[in-house]
């Protein structure tokens, strides 16, 4: 059966992301499991579990990206929220006593990193904004009731709540009934 | 840089040719197109350069300078680009599944391609295409997370005319800021439309590059009335356009489930790339018809019956069944003017060991089709897909997502064997008919069926396409010795093997 060709000749189809990731996936995998096993067999701390919650931080964040919305605003929320989670898990499985002070660090720091990103281009990034509403009302909340929660309070947790407390209210007011829309769309359920 | 410097000295360069005058009535309309112009920086640079470049095409292809502007009038922008992007739209019942089951390695893209009888002008197409958008304001849009549904959100935006650079119904990027989930894509006289099937199906789709098409006619002088599925693009969208029409016919009685047995897959290794082929077969659509009136059935019953043998002559096994999917419009039901999602199915299936001549399984394949589109089978259909929508909307997104990959990968894929979706005659407008040699319609492949047929008519040229995941040639050599077997002419046209 012969037949006219009446496509044209297309770029070489980039095959190389799906080789990387199938590759990727094989050893993720092999570490995924070898790491338990040895974990357990060894004995001692338990290190595989921050090995795992970092394989699937790269998988996800990296290798297998999500295919809806991702934009700098909601990568950089889900690097920071991931990130956190690691730095708990070093500080309560392998050397505790310091997670206190600085996962508050490194949560005002991504947040001013944020709001930056938000603040310099409103208007094309009001519709990544839910992200960062969500983690910033999650941080401001979080840091007040780790406050009464903890007896002792640091520098690290006052400077996150204000932070996000000042980043909320800002976006609230320059957003204010586009929020509210925004709110809307994310939670309906048509 | 230096492509915007050399497009502005052109532009320069026409206009020298101008008197004093002329140049005054190009800087005028050039204030009028900024003035219809409320979106990005970027955005708004890249459209005038649009005008720009059409405004060029014209002068250097001796269009008279009134005969150009008249043409690229800035009114038919309309507000479109004057005002934010405030609209959004829930996905109708049909397309909720389509971001759900959607992965790194497949999406559900379709094409449809109209053949002109001259080569496409890409500045004109440009044109066409943002003159168009405004009419269709689902279509300007891009997907949202929600926290328990996906959403479509307007955009604002320059929406691009890409020539052909990928493989057809090649994945779209739909995860940036104000990404499109669909192109439009020329390649010498073809103007091809892809669409992510969450914003439309073949019929919504075909009224899009019908009316896309009309506009780039008139661009080039040829003017076309609206009607025959040529929307106005100057006129004022319809909020029943962009409705959801199944849950207006929902009835909330009976219902069926869209679980079934799994079907016999097709043999050959799976292609990395999707699709690694795609086939065109061109008959006269007088002559098809004939042939299967003469056998006592309908065109997509015919072609069942051929698909059946083809997939037989595709796989080794002899035992198990073979499933086709036939997606039915339901517009052919319910009074509706939605360009949406709007189509179901009917499964048509038989036992390998019972697929033989053309003749001894028509008779079987014709009376399960006209059991399968019964109008009381179609709305028990409709019922119990809304009644699945209703009953997981609760459902966090984040626990449907992963949830529905698992079950769509079980379910979904393994249901059946192939697809044949007819899109029937189309209709056009006489005006455009001149112009219009002839439409395919490819279905973008699903992650096991080997080969996906969609069949389309216009002009008197019926396209049966063919896309294929596997090199085994065995399904399209059956497909075309069954149609010359009819006592048709069969034109074969298609694309090299991609990836190999």
């Amino acid at each position: 059966m012969d037949f006219e060709v009446i496509y044209p000749n297309i770029k070489k189809t980039s095959l190389a992301m799906l080789r990387v990731r199938t590759v990727f996936g094989l050893i993720f995998l092999a570490a995924a499991v070898a790491c338990p096993v040895v974990n357990i067999a060894v004995g001692g701390k338990a290190w595989s579990v921050i090995v795992l919650w970092a394989l699937y931080m790269i998988w996800t964040l990296v290798l297998k990206a999500p295919l809806v919305e991702r934009n700098l605003i909601s990568q950089g929320v889900r690097l920071s929220v991931m990130t956190g989670i690691l730095l708990i898990l070093i500080d309560r499985l392998l050397y505790p006593g310091w997670a206190a002070f600085v996962v508050p660090i490194v949560a005002y720091g991504a947040l001013i990193v944020l709001a930056i990103l938000f603040f310099v281009n409103v208007s094309k990034q009001r519709h990544n904004v839910m992200p960062l509403v969500i983690v910033t009302l999650a941080a401001a909340i979080g840091s007040v009731v780790a406050m009464l929660a903890f007896s002792e309070v640091n520098w690290p947790m006052i400077v996150l709540a204000v932070t996000a407390g000042v980043l909320f209210i800002a976006t609230v007011l320059i957003l204010r009934t586009r929020l509210i829309s925004e709110i809307v769309k994310r939670f309906h359920m048509k | 840089m230096a492509k915007k410097k050399n497009k502005q000295t052109e532009l320069n360069k026409v206009l020298m040719g101008l008197t004093e005058d002329e140049r005054g009535r190009v800087d005028a309309f050039f204030r009028t197109v900024d003035r219809h112009l409320r979106i990005g920086r970027e955005w708004k640079r890249q459209l005038i350069r649009d005008f720009e470049s059409a405004l060029v095409w014209y002068l250097r292809n001796g269009v008279a300078l009134s005969d150009a502007l008249e043409r690229l009038s800035p009114t038919h922008l309309g507000g479109f680009y004057s005002r934010p992007a405030d609209d959004w739209f829930p996905l109708d019942a049909a397309a909720k599944v389509y971001p759900l089951s959607m992965s790194h390695k497949q999406m559900a893209v379709f094409r449809l391609s109209m053949y002109l009888t001259e080569e496409v002008a890409p500045e004109l197409l440009q044109m066409a295409l943002t003159f168009t958008i405004k009419r269709f304001p689902f279509f300007a849009t891009t997907i949202k997370n929600g926290f328990f549904w996906h959403y479509i959100d307007a955009a604002k935006r320059r929406f691009p005319v890409e020539p052909e650079s990928t493989v057809p119904c090649a994945d779209i990027n739909v995860s940036f800021t104000g990404a499109k989930s669909f192109r439009v894509l020329y390649y010498k006289n073809r103007v091809s439309c892809e669409f992510f099937h969450i914003l439309t199906d073949g019929t919504g789709g075909t009224v899009f590059l019908k009316s896309l098409v009309a506009e780039y006619l008139r661009l080039r002088g040829t003017a076309v009335p609206p009607g025959r599925g040529v929307l106005d693009v100057d006129g004022l969208p319809d909020a029943g356009e962009s409705a959801d029409d199944f849950s207006k016919y929902v009835t909330g009685r009976k219902s069926s489930g869209f679980v079934d047995k799994p079907a016999i897959q097709m043999g050959g290794k799976l292609s990395a790339v999707k699709p690694c082929q795609v086939i065109h077969f061109d008959v006269s659509s007088d002559a098809l018809r004939d042939a299967a009136r003469a056998r006592g059935s309908s065109v997509t019953a015919l072609l069942t019956a051929m698909i059946f043998i083809c997939c037989k002559a595709a796989m080794d096994r002899q035992h198990g069944t073979v499933h086709i999917q036939v997606p039915v419009n339901m517009r052919s039901y319910f009074e509706t003017r939605t360009l949406r999602n709007f189509s179901l199915y009917a499964n048509i299936h038989l036992k390998v060991e019972e697929i033989r001549e053309l003749e001894d399984i028509l008779p079987e394949v014709t009376r399960q089709l006209q059991e399968g589109v019964r109008p009381e089978k179609m709305q028990e259909m409709m019922n119990g897909a809304v009644k699945l929508v209703r009953s997981v909307r609760l459902v966090p997104l984040f626990i449907k997502c992963p949830v529905a990959r698992v079950v769509y990968g079980f379910l979904g894929d393994r249901a059946f064997t192939t697809t044949l979706s007819n899109l029937g005659v189309v209709d056009m407008p006489e005006e455009m008919a001149a112009k219009v040699k002839k439409m395919d319609f490819v279905l973008g492949t699903v992650a096991l069926s080997r080969a996906a047929v969609s069949v389309v008519s216009a002009n008197g040229t019926a396209t049966v396409s063919v896309a294929k995941l596997t090199t085994d040639p065995s399904f399209e050599e059956r497909m075309y010795a069954l149609l010359k077997g009819l006592g048709l002419e069969v034109k074969v046209t298609g694309s090299d093997l991609y990836g190999f």
